[in-house]
């Protein structure tokens, strides 16, 4: 795979010499290269989902029908595979190559391995992505139109399962490159402080080495089976259970990188230090004991799980409102000290001391405070009672866009600005494009975003190519349903105009002959550091078995009771391989 | 001289968009039906007000200059 530090020749290695020693790039070229190999990836897919995302928007508005109805559910798995799946992570593998390896101070154990894990990655994402773009070849008999929330009874082709699988692997060998190289800046730093960065990388990890699990064993053990036609349909409420026991936690697989940005590059940019090492480090802590125990929380209407084992779900999830607060205090306070720094006073004077003119720095901001919005409807979402109202509405679409469509995607794109320069030597084309950029992602996704909350409000489906039903009349709070659509259609249209600004300024860079200056990657120490938090905090073994403990607890008497009532397999199929089966008849 | 750079010109328009978005259903609670529309023309009215008060001279030396 080409990168963009290597396609101009003589420039970039005149560039590089304008370079301090310091820079990362100068430092680690090597992890340089990796960094930009998995950006280039994350944004080839956010382009292409991009342009799914305001497919849809038209289409189901009914603004502008450009593709059949039935071939809607591709470009809407499209989006979400690509967004959610392949954007996020191969951008979040960046930042941790580039966080663990800037904050250990050390490269990886072996160039090989890294390079290993991705390729490992990317021939995943490129089985699946072309399983699903095969439906809307009618010729092929391959297709994968099972949205994003892949499990049963919706069939995929075994290439889309098997190429998830070999993706999840992938990110497992990434897990185990960034352990090996934290072991062995252990063994040379006996009894220090893990650095916050490698924490924050390491906790993660381990958060996502626990919820792949249910995922692992949905795909291979009941989807790749039952897709190749030796296994029967398993039973659609084990696979649902099985999902969200990993589709709730990789939002937070999303997110804590998100977190690692707001933690230690905005202080920085804001011109200060953060506020609490300690804090931070507790909050990763409870990320990753409580991001999983709560999958659960997704299936409140789903007729098989008893209502006690929801109720605990429940409850689980709003403690998980416990380190987005503490977040939003420290990042808040990091960022006031910047602001003070610079000469901002007052109450509220402080704010406009801010580099609002930054676009990694407004971006980043935006992003925090429209995931204030998203906690709240994310709330709504998780309350037992009041999730009845909003459940399977396209409101549910309008918080996860606010989350990782916004809080995490726009997040990466400011930090695209603030670490393209430093992965590739290259000057930021354009700052004012760049500040323009976010700023319209944020008035588009106000605009989308709030069309889609009031619209589920009034009932109206998600996933629904056609929500236009002669014989319903959706009632909303305030205007109408039409005006809704129009708005929605329009977010949709600025988002994607945002996003082809955002992949034209980076693309861009990536071609710049000017070098970029002052590329210290240095991040100051926190105002209150490691060596006022306790110890224990940096015990990952003990932490990753409380995670253990806590799943087992939320989930085996739920699984237990779903295989007891209903088993592996719908009644009467044979739970053993299809291929098989006149031998067994033979033996029996 | 401008009292609002262009930078924070764009910040403050982009503040101004989810409170006019969200005036209408904050007052459909008392009662009051406001259209969407014109709640986004008063945004528009609003913005064009801090446009001008930004722009206009801070002191009577600098509109001389």
């Amino acid at each position: 795979m080409s990168t963009p530090g290597e396609t101009a020749g003589e420039t970039v290695d005149s560039a590089r010499e304008m370079l301090p020693d310091n820079s990362f790039l100068i430092q680690y070229p090597h992890v340089s290269r990796v960094v930009r190999s998995l950006f280039l990836t994350a944004f080839v897919a956010f382009g292409i989902g991009a342009f799914m995302g305001v497919l849809q928007a038209l289409h189901r508005t009914g603004v502008a029908r450009l593709v059949d109805s039935a071939d809607y559910y591709t470009l809407l798995t499209l989006h979400g595979v690509l967004l959610v799946i392949v954007f996020t992570i191969f951008f979040l593998a960046g930042v941790f190559a580039w966080a663990n390896t800037r904050s250990l101070d050390r490269p990886p154990v072996s160039k090989r391995f890294t390079w290993f894990w991705v390729a490992t990655m990317s021939v995943g994402t490129a089985m699946a992505g072309i399983a699903i773009l095969a439906g809307l070849i009618p010729s092929t008999d391959i297709s994968a139109d099972v949205l994003f929330t892949f499990y049963a009874p919706l069939q995929a082709h075994p290439i889309f399962y098997i190429g998830l699988a070999v993706f999840i692997i992938g990110t497992w060998l990434a897990g185990i490159d960034w352990f090996r190289q934290y072991l062995a800046w252990r063994r040379e730093n006996a009894g220090e402080r893990i650095p916050l960065q490698s924490f924050m990388v390491l906790t993660t990890m381990l958060m996502w080495f626990i919820a792949t699990m249910g995922v692992a064993v949905e795909v291979v053990v009941f989807l790749i089976p039952w897709s190749l036609g030796i296994m029967p349909a398993p039973n659609p409420l084990l696979t649902r259970t099985l999902f969200w026991f990993f589709g709730h936690p990789v939002v937070y697989f999303w997110l804590m990188p998100a977190y690692l940005l707001w933690y230690t590059v905005l202080p920085k940019i804001a011109g200060g230090r953060l506020f609490s090492d300690p804090l931070a480090r507790v909050v990763f802590v409870l990320f990753l004991l409580l991001s999983t125990p709560v999958g659960i929380h997704h299936q409140y209407v789903d007729p098989g799980i008893a209502e006690g084992f929801k109720f605990i779900a429940m409850t689980n999830t709003m403690f998980l409102l416990l380190p987005s607060l503490l977040t939003a205090f420290t990042v808040v306070a990091s960022i006031e000290h910047g602001a003070r720094q610079r000469g901002g006073t007052g109450y509220f004077g402080w704010l406009k001391a801010l580099p609002w003119r930054d676009p990694a720095f407004t971006g980043m901001a935006l992003a925090g405070l429209m995931f204030a919005a998203g906690g709240f409807s994310g709330m709504i979402n998780a309350g037992m009672n009041i999730n009845y109202l909003v459940h399977n509405t396209i409101w549910v679409p309008g918080h996860f866009h606010l989350t990782v469509g916004t809080a995490v995607a726009l997040t990466f794109m400011a930090a695209s600005y603030w670490l393209v320069p430093r992965i590739t030597g290259r000057k930021l084309y354009s700052r004012p494009i760049g500040l323009f950029q976010v700023v319209l992602w944020f008035i588009g996704m106000v605009f989308m975003s709030a069309a889609m909350h009031r619209g589920g409000l009034a009932g109206i489906p998600r996933r629904t190519a056609e929500p236009q039903y002669p014989q319903v009349t959706f009632e909303t709070v305030a205007g109408s349903v039409s005006s809704l659509r129009l708005q929605l259609a329009f977010g949709g249209v600025l988002l994607f105009v945002s996003a082809l600004l955002f992949l034209m300024n980076v693309g861009l860079t990536a071609m710049n002959n000017k070098p970029a200056r002052n590329l210290d990657s240095a991040l100051p120490p926190a105002l209150s550091g490691p060596d006022q938090s306790p110890t224990v905090l940096d015990n990952l073994k003990l932490w990753a078995l409380i995670a253990v403990v806590l799943v087992i607890l939320a989930y085996s008497l739920p699984l237990y009771s779903i295989v007891q009532g209903a088993g592996l397999y719908p009644a009467g199929q044979e739970a053993s391989p299809a291929v098989i089966a006149p031998l067994l008849e033979v033996i029996a | 001289m401008s009292r609002l750079s262009p930078a924070a010109l764009l910040v403050v328009g982009a503040f101004m968009v989810p409170l006019f978005i969200e005036l209408p259903v904050v007052l459909s609670f008392v009662g009051v039906d406001l259209p969407m529309p014109v709640s986004l023309g008063m945004g528009v009215v609003t913005f064009v007000l801090v446009l001008v008060w930004s722009e206009v001279s801070q002191s009577p030396d600098a509109a001389d200059a």
